[in-house]
């Protein structure tokens, strides 16, 4: 108990600290003259967040980049091999048209759901419990996460699957689509006696997709949500006045009242579903096809060891980062267009 | 139709912001999908709730819905869960350990999350789009390629040939360095969420501020803080989940004594993993605190993180 | 040679002792060396329970005066061993070093991780390491040697590896003609699990060469039961079920000099001796005859490699080919030995030749050069160490030296006697490849290959995986 209560004085110690640290700073800069004054201040309250998240995460961003023109031990400079190796791998065109399905499913799929259930929970009298029990997998660690969807994904000698339990009741549905009860969901790639080619995702991958949403799907409900109730009365009374159905009010109104927060939503898993390894070395740790970039990032980096070629996969994520930058700037400028703010 | 305003429960606001006002006929098939959704989202984990009280080798070899035919309920997986380790409190001491490494780091983060959130909004200077988009940018860091530079940086300090930068400060292995790496890697995430909402402030209120001679601190602390009640609490609890649930940070700045309940629940496994039928009591242990701190801050969720900007 | 009929001899006295010594009054740890089949050594005469004696003045004959040299340090050990709700290993581990802990003082701290290759690999670069490092298996061992993390071991300890241990284990501690590390436990795969009862009902005898494990397979297969059950998925580390599966085979069709030339790398992935191993071992794990169904050969890719043995338990097959580590995964209240649930015979190697062993282990080596963290090292490899964590753990023990009648379960001993016993013991071989293949191409290719993949690109896929 001890170290809880000096950890509880320390954090206090620190905390007041830190504060008063900022605050004479900031009437120190007060005394600048008054060009300079603004600026300044301004960096009074950044600078805590730009050096943590300078030392924390620019300066070991900055590090991979040089670590990946060197080789796996880390010892000797190969120049651009890594990255030769990278792009020239037949796995990688598969690997990496499965990282645009997650981010371009897990983001479709996920807006959509949670608006939905933002829009059609508002007000039922059972919305807290709804909103509960879609954020609920969210307070599940991966740890949890993995059992619970090798529980539903599982196939034989066990049956112990829900999925197949459920898809081998269904009578009359053949054997391709899971009829039989015994199929081997993430292993197998085809669907309906169709496969996909080769470096097309194949039904296994969207499966873990489906985890992945289930998995974001509260955050964004929570965000919509409040972003929903936000808009103003003056608003949607105005519609109402005009004869517009609900489902217009909705479209016409509250959507593009919300578009903003719509990008943020939409960055966000975006970026998330790109990061995302955990659900994939977790369930078939990338094996039949599965695999995305971040994926083979951790296996290359932490399983099999090899520090050049991690550090490359790892660039190749941060670079993926700058057109989702860009369509995120270009789309919130067009959202406060619309707004006229 | 008819149009009611509707009081959320427990709602906290006054005034037009964030008052919910919605058109409140939600429709019969509206309220059969979100039924429908309820139902998709909860079965996976209703299957690990019932597995919960199953005997291990039921859990292993036969599927969850047997039980409803042939129910036995057996706690001994919970039994188990509580009482591992070789003392009696350590499960408790993990949980103070979870306590100890996530609430100071919510505050670090979400308190310097907003100083900076305001900065990007309402604050002008060079070069402001930039940082903004840096900070984001960052989020794609995978957070495992943070881990080395920083462990080195608490482990030996950082220096360039013989001059010392930052002194050794031997953080290992404390409860601060999770702090610290915590803080910096939420950050992006939280000046995100943040910024959105603080630019998205009523700008006349906050000009009138300053007509009236407020400084910028004052604003702040006088009207932004107050005002930002809603969004603060939502990134709380964003921020709250992700700690508690963390595993990777925890395991490589905090010691063995430090460790949170998260990284205990998973060596519940065993050497090489075969007690796993755990990990469903495990699982289902290790929700309670985050759901509890859910409920606790939901009414704050209501008022909403993005609510009332009142145009025009 | 020891020939099979030797090897049953020597069992059958080895158990015949064991009763003897368990008829007379309580003989705990009285090690008479006449263990049959290790080669006579002279071996230090010091049973455990003696070493209480307050006038201990060294330990391991001289190597470790006791002067309290140590008191009030501190050595940690970093380990993938860690306690589940069901199991504590870690207080009995910590407890056999009360000896050394007497002797000098120090004390030995565990540390037990579930992400040991992650942390280890942080711990490492990031300058925080741990004193000494259990590692499960040499070869990340090696990487790290060269890569000049690890602290090559003094003189006096390195000299035990070439003469306390079984034959073939000395190399496992070397990296370029440096010890770097000593042995602590080992396993031993190179078996099958099995249920005595159901082989009784079935009117099976346990197959004593290669050629008869076939035909029983066979046999199973024509009376219609399902003969193999398999699990190899494992998270990102799926395969290496499999890749265990080959490793005895190598062995046992092509002996272990091609087995070390196929480590190497003196000898293509792609040979054609390798075809040949890897169409052998497809005769056993991907027919369907023998697992019960082409969609049963396929999950094997699926199965986790923890539950693959538990169809035994529910009559559904009739053998696993696991290693005795496997003891943990079977549900609390399983029994063992030829008279309980489960029991574990020998994978047989072809008639009339010399008996394989392929096993793995544990090795501890020093990331930090104090001379306690050598004390705790070389303890640790001592016959005193090794016979306590034998008796307290029923852990399998590469000492030479070891008395196998120290087990309480004559199911341990049998275990340790084949140990000891074997003509040819080798180290698991994709441990020591190269992280690209070892832990890499050799995994993956080998799961794609058993669910349906043609051998031919299995083979060709990891040799040009090999890093040049």
């Amino acid at each position: 108990m001890t170290e809880v209560f000096s950890a509880i004085v320390i954090s206090v110690i620190a905390l007041s600290v830190l504060v008063g640290f900022l605050a004479i700073m900031y009437w120190l800069v007060g005394r600048l003259p008054k060009r300079w004054r603004e600026g300044a201040r301004a960096w009074v309250f950044l600078f805590p967040t730009a050096i943590a998240v300078t030392v924390g995460l620019l300066i070991p961003a900055l590090r991979t980049i040089y670590l990946s023109f060197l080789d796996d031990r880390s010892s000797a400079f190969v120049g651009f091999s890594n990255y030769l190796e990278v792009f020239t791998n037949e796995g990688t065109r598969l690997t990496v048209f499965n990282s645009f399905s997650w981010v371009l499913v897990g983001t479709v799929v996920t807006v959509v759901v949670g608006l939905a259930l933002a829009r059609f929970a508002d007000g039922m009298r059972t919305e807290s419990a709804v909103k509960s029990a879609i954020f609920l997998p969210g307070a599940i660690s991966l740890v949890g996460t993995g059992l619970i969807w090798g529980f539903v994904y599982a196939g034989p000698p066990f049956d112990v699957g829900l999925l197949n339990q459920v898809t081998g009741w269904v009578p009359g549905l053949p054997d391709s689509l899971g009829g039989s009860g015994d199929r081997l969901w993430l292993l197998e790639r085809g669907l309906g006696g169709v496969d996909p080619p080769d470096t097309a995702p194949g039904v296994n991958t969207f499966l873990l997709i489906v985890v992945f949403i289930w998995g974001q799907a509260g955050i964004a409900t929570v965000i919509f949500s409040a972003a929903i109730k936000g808009v103003p009365t003056s608003l949607l009374e105005a519609a109402k006045v005009d004869g517009a159905t609900a489902t217009q009010t909705f479209y016409k109104v509250t959507l593009p009242y919300i578009r903003s927060t719509i990008v943020t939503v939409a960055t966000l898993v975006t970026i998330a579903g790109l990061k995302a390894f955990d659900i994939v070395a977790a369930t078939t740790g990338g094996r039949f096809g599965t695999s995305t970039i971040a994926n083979e990032f951790y296996v290359t980096l932490f399983v099999q060891g090899r520090g050049g070629l991690g550090a490359t996969l790892a660039v190749v994520i941060f670079a993926l980062v700058i057109p989702v930058m860009i369509i995120n700037r270009r789309a919130q400028a067009r959202a406060e267009e619309m707004l006229g703010s | 139709m008819k149009l009611r305003t509707k009081r959320q429960k427990g709602s906290i606001g006054k005034g037009s912001i964030g008052q919910s006002a919605a058109a409140t006929l939600t429709s019969k098939p509206g309220q059969a999908l979100v039924y429908l959704l309820v139902f998709l989202w909860t079965i996976p984990t209703f299957g690990i709730f019932i597995s919960s009280f199953r005997p291990e080798i039921d859990v292993k070899t036969s599927g969850w819905w047997n039980w409803f035919f042939d129910p036995g309920v057996t706690l001994d997986n919970y039994r188990q869960v509580l009482s591992s380790g070789p003392g009696q409190d350590d499960l408790w001491k993990f949980f103070l350990n979870s306590v100890q490494i996530t609430v100071p780091s919510v505050i670090l983060s979400v308190g310097l999350g907003l100083l900076a959130a305001y900065a990007l909004s309402w604050m002008k200077f060079k070069g402001r789009d930039w940082v903004f988009v840096g900070i984001v940018g960052l989020l794609m860091v995978p957070l495992q390629m943070a881990l080395i530079p920083l462990l080195q940086l608490f482990s030996g300090g950082a220096h360039i040939g013989s001059v010392t930068i930052v002194p050794d400060l031997n953080l290992t292995g404390k409860v601060y360095g999770v702090w610290i790496a915590h803080t910096a890697f939420g950050l992006p995430l939280v000046v995100f969420i943040l910024k959105t909402f603080v630019s998205g402030l009523p700008r006349d209120v906050i000009e009138a501020a300053r007509v009236d001679g407020a400084g910028h601190a004052t604003i702040f602390l006088r009207l932004v803080v107050p005002l930002s009640v809603p969004a603060l609490a939502s990134v709380a609890i964003f921020q709250f989940m992700w700690i508690w649930n963390d595993y990777l940070i925890a395991l490589i700045f905090a010691g063995r004594d430090n460790a949170p309940i998260v990284r205990h629940l998973a060596t519940l496994t065993g050497t090489r993993g075969q007690s796993y039928h755990l990990l469903t009591a495990a699982g289902m242990i290790s929700m309670v605190v985050p759901v509890a701190v859910f409920f606790a801050l939901q009414r704050y969720f209501v008022r909403g993180l993005l609510a009332g900007a009142v145009k025009g | 040679m020891f020939t099979r009929t030797t090897k049953a001899t020597a069992l059958c006295t080895a158990l015949l002792l064991f009763a003897v010594a368990c008829g007379s009054d309580d003989s705990t740890g009285n090690a008479s060396p006449t263990t049959t089949a290790a080669p006579v050594e002279q071996s230090p005469t010091t049973a455990p329970d003696q070493m209480t004696d307050n006038t201990m003045s060294s330990l391991m004959d001289g190597d470790i005066i006791c002067e309290q040299q140590h008191a009030g340090k501190t050595v940690t050990i970093f380990s993938p061993v860690r306690d589940s709700a069901n199991s504590t290993p870690i207080a009995d581990y910590i407890a056999a070093y009360q000896p050394l802990v007497d002797c000098t003082g120090v004390e030995v701290v565990w540390e037990g991780t579930d992400q040991f290759e992650t942390e280890i690999n942080v711990r490492l670069q990031g300058g925080n390491p741990p004193d000494v490092v259990n590692y499960p298996q040499p070869g990340l061992m090696a990487q790290h040697a060269r890569q000049d993390f690890l602290f090559p071991l003094p003189n006096h300890v390195a000299a035990r590896l070439t003469t306390d241990y079984i034959s073939g284990w000395d190399a496992y501690g070397t990296v370029d003609d440096v010890v770097y590390a000593l042995p602590a436990r080992s396993n031993i795969k190179s078996l099958v699990w099995y249920s005595p009862s159901a082989f009784a009902a079935g009117g099976y005898t346990v197959p004593t060469s290669l050629e008869d494990l076939k035909s029983l397979s066979d046999q199973i297969a024509a009376d219609g039961g399902t003969a193999w059950c398999i699990g190899a998925e494992s998270g990102v580390a799926t395969g290496w079920v499999l890749t265990d599966w080959m490793e005895d085979f190598m062995l046992r069709l092509h002996g272990e000099d091609v087995y070390d030339q196929w480590i190497s790398h003196e000898m293509a992935f792609n040979d054609p001796r390798v075809v040949e191993v890897v169409e052998a071992v497809g005769s056993y794990v991907k027919n369907p005859d023998y697992l019960g169904g082409e969609n049963l050969v396929k999950a094997i890719a699926t199965t986790r490699f923890q539950d693959g043995g538990l169809p035994i338990l529910e009559g559904n097959c009739y053998m696993h080919r696991q290693a005795n580590f496997f003891y943990g995964s079977w549900p609390e209240g399983t029994t063992f030995g030829e008279d309980g649930d489960v029991s574990v015979f020998y994978l047989p190697s072809p008639a009339g030749g010399p008996d394989y062993l392929l096993g793995g282990g544990d090795v501890y080596a020093a990331t930090t050069d104090k001379a306690e963290t050598f004390d705790v090292i070389a303890y640790t490899g001592s016959l005193d160490y090794m016979t306590e964590i034998a008796i307290s753990r029923a852990d399998l023990v590469p000492h030479v030296d070891l008395d196998v009648n120290v087990y309480s379960d004559p199911f341990n001993s049998t275990l340790a006697e084949l140990q000891l016993g074997a003509d040819v013991f080798r180290f698991d071989a994709s441990d020591l490849m190269p992280g690209a293949v070892g832990a890499g191409t050799f995994w993956t290719e080998v799961t794609d290959w058993v669910i349906g993949g043609s051998t031919e690109d299995f083979v060709d896929n990891v040799e040009a995986s090999w890093p040049r």
